[in-house]
């Protein structure tokens, strides 16, 4: 059903130009993709680029997207400078979660939750310390030596080193 | 003054921070959780109970769906002090042995890391004998409804009472593993006619290496296991000894369980890429009982993630060696019945059979998922390890359909 300003009975007789028109359906239905779209790439436009930092004092330049990975999946349990590794996760579901993972090993966050489902109930090891917020991720940061969490980089403050890039 | 003054404030102030910070993780010291699965099994054919493992006394079989393969519940605390320190307590409420859904301690440990890369727990643990094979009942951790029959049905010994220990190594972009553990089993075991094999007393042993980068996981392993307990075929024993026959008490020796040991190796390759997820694992088991005889088993799956669905497939199967021997008995009253009591016996110890699989795991909401799949299950032996009581006529095929609710909480 058409919506009811481009009924037959509408002033401007939609429906008859549409007709009139070459393909006159595709035209209305490209404008809906438009309209739908619009909002898509104003927000993809302003996804910012997500960090990974730490605490300044932890001794760490730079990580690999590779010790990122083993850090934040549990496997390997210190930072490259000795110290005990404290990876800090966002509780999800949210945005910036989804897209940390998805960006750095290509996982859907349930598939991140089966993982640690099987590494929890096997006495493996615990998921990462679920921070609430942004700031909460940047306080625990700012303040343990061993931790290393994630955020967008606008959020990043000067009391943090970046050691990884995610890009869109 | 004032400079100095002013360094110190703003030292206490962060030191502060620093403090007021460790409480945050304090608080966090314990933590419960637990898991489930909510599952019915439909076997669309009557002739035997399709089961998940060797624990279960019976299993689905056409007559109605069957809700007590798959589902289980379970908890677990975990107590973490301390940094470099934590202990887990997981109970399992599940169909067992005895029919009964009675809870059984899985997991009771403390665990010491001595540093980032060495850590030892001792208690009770569950058995890592192939990958994954810790983590069976956990349905939400896996693709599949269950873990493949073929390949994980007939491991008894599902956790013991010992330590381990494990190191962990950076090599390359990945992580090497090496771990070793000793213990004791305690499980008890259907068999025969509502009888149980006890495997208290059981000793088990073995370790594994593991190498696991962005893509790849490889791990291979070894486990011995050395039962303590007689068969409870054994007044079948007994009589082929009695009758002094050489032959006859050679083989009774052969079907004897006590004292028997097993070696399972085994491989597995997980190869993961985005929302492609495919593993390859296959073993060997050699015994020194004809009772729980030699044999090799695999198993191929792949599946891929698209959205929220995942679709999978997989291949399993298990042959174990031709284990029926000649009593030496002439096949005449009375010893015609200790013949065929020991056909029978060295028969239901047997597995031959293929799955294919074919499911989807649905991920619908945060924590929970739903999964259906199809098995269909050519068994070429029958009696076999993996069946409970089959009809004598009945031909070893049957298709399998099932649904689970997997959670976690």
């Amino acid at each position: 059903m058409a919506p009811h300003f481009l009924r037959s009975n509408s002033p401007f007789e939609f429906q008859a130009i549409l007709k009139a028109l070459p393909f006159g359906r595709w035209w209305l239905i490209g404008l809906w993709w438009l309209i739908g779209l619009l909002p898509c790439l104003v927000l993809g436009a302003r996804a910012d680029e997500l960090v990974v930092v730490v605490n300044p004092q932890s001794g760490v330049e730079q990580l690999s997207k590779a010790e990122v990975i083993n850090i934040f999946m549990g496997r390997q349990k210190k930072l490259p400078s000795g110290a005990t590794a404290l990876a800090v996760d966002l509780t999800g579901p949210n945005a910036e979660k989804k897209n940390f993972y998805a960006r750095l090993i290509g996982k859907d966050l349930a598939e991140i939750n089966s993982y640690w489902a099987r590494l929890l109930f096997s006495g493996q090891g615990s998921p990462p310390r679920q921070a609430e917020t942004a700031e909460e991720v940047l306080d625990i940061v700012e303040n343990n030596k061993g931790a290393i969490g994630y955020l967008e980089r606008g959020q990043a403050s000067q009391r943090v080193r970046i050691v990884h890039a995610l890009p869109e | 003054m004032k400079p100095h003054f002013f360094v110190a404030t703003l030292l206490g102030l962060c030191l502060s921070r620093a403090v007021l910070a460790e409480p945050l993780f304090a608080s966090e010291t314990l933590s419960l959780n637990g898991f489930g699965t909510l599952g019915g099994v439909y076997n669309l054919d009557g002739g035997a109970d399709f089961i998940r493992d060797i624990s279960q006394p019976d299993g689905a079989r056409g007559d109605g769906v069957a809700w007590a393969v798959d589902s289980r519940l379970g908890l677990q605390a975990t107590w973490r002090p301390l940094e470099d320190f934590e202990s887990t307590l997981q109970l399992v409420s599940k169909y067992r042995h005895d029919g009964s859904y009675h809870p059984e301690i899985t997991w009771a440990f403390l665990k010491y890391m001595v540093t980032p890369n060495v850590q030892i727990r001792a208690g009770r643990l569950g058995t890592d004998i192939y990958l994954q094979a810790d983590s069976r009942d956990i349905g939400y951790g896996y693709l599949w409804v269950r873990p493949p029959v073929d390949y994980f049905g007939r491991l008894s010994v599902s956790y013991f009472d010992g330590a381990d220990f494990a190191v962990t190594q950076e090599l390359g972009e990945g992580i090497l593993k090496g771990k070793l553990y000793a213990g004791q089993a305690r499980e008890t075991l259907p068999a025969d006619g509502g009888a149980q094999y006890s495997l208290d007393g059981t000793s088990v042993a073995g370790g594994h290496i593991e190498y696991q980068n962005l893509n790849w996981l490889f791990r291979v392993s070894y486990a011995a296991i050395r039962l303590e307990n007689e068969t409870p075929a054994e007044p079948l024993l007994n009589v082929l000894q009695s009758t002094g026959i050489p032959q006859a008490v050679a083989l009774a020796q052969e079907m004897s369980l006590a004292r028997k040991r097993s070696d399972f190796f085994g491989a597995g390759i997980a190869y993961e890429n985005g929302p492609l997820q495919s593993q390859l694992a296959i073993s060997y088991l050699a015994s020194d009982s004809l009772m729980f005889p030699d044999s090799n088993s695999g198993y191929w799956s792949i599946g891929y993630r698209i959205g929220q669905w995942t679709p999978y497939l997989v291949y399993s199967r298990i042959k174990s060696d031709h284990n029926q021997r000649a009593t030496g008995l002439p096949n005449i009253p009375p010893f015609d019945a200790i013949n065929a009591g020991v056909a029978q016996a060295l028969s239901g110890s047997r597995a031959d059979q293929e799955t294919f699989t074919l499911g989807m795991r649905y991920d619908f909401a945060r924590n929970v998922d739903f999964k259906l799949q199809l098995d269909w299950v050519d068994s070429r032996v029958n009696p076999s390890l993996l069946w409970r009581n089959p009809d004598p006529d009945w031909d070893g095929q049957a298709t399998i359909i099932s649904a689970t609710l997997d959670f976690v909480f």
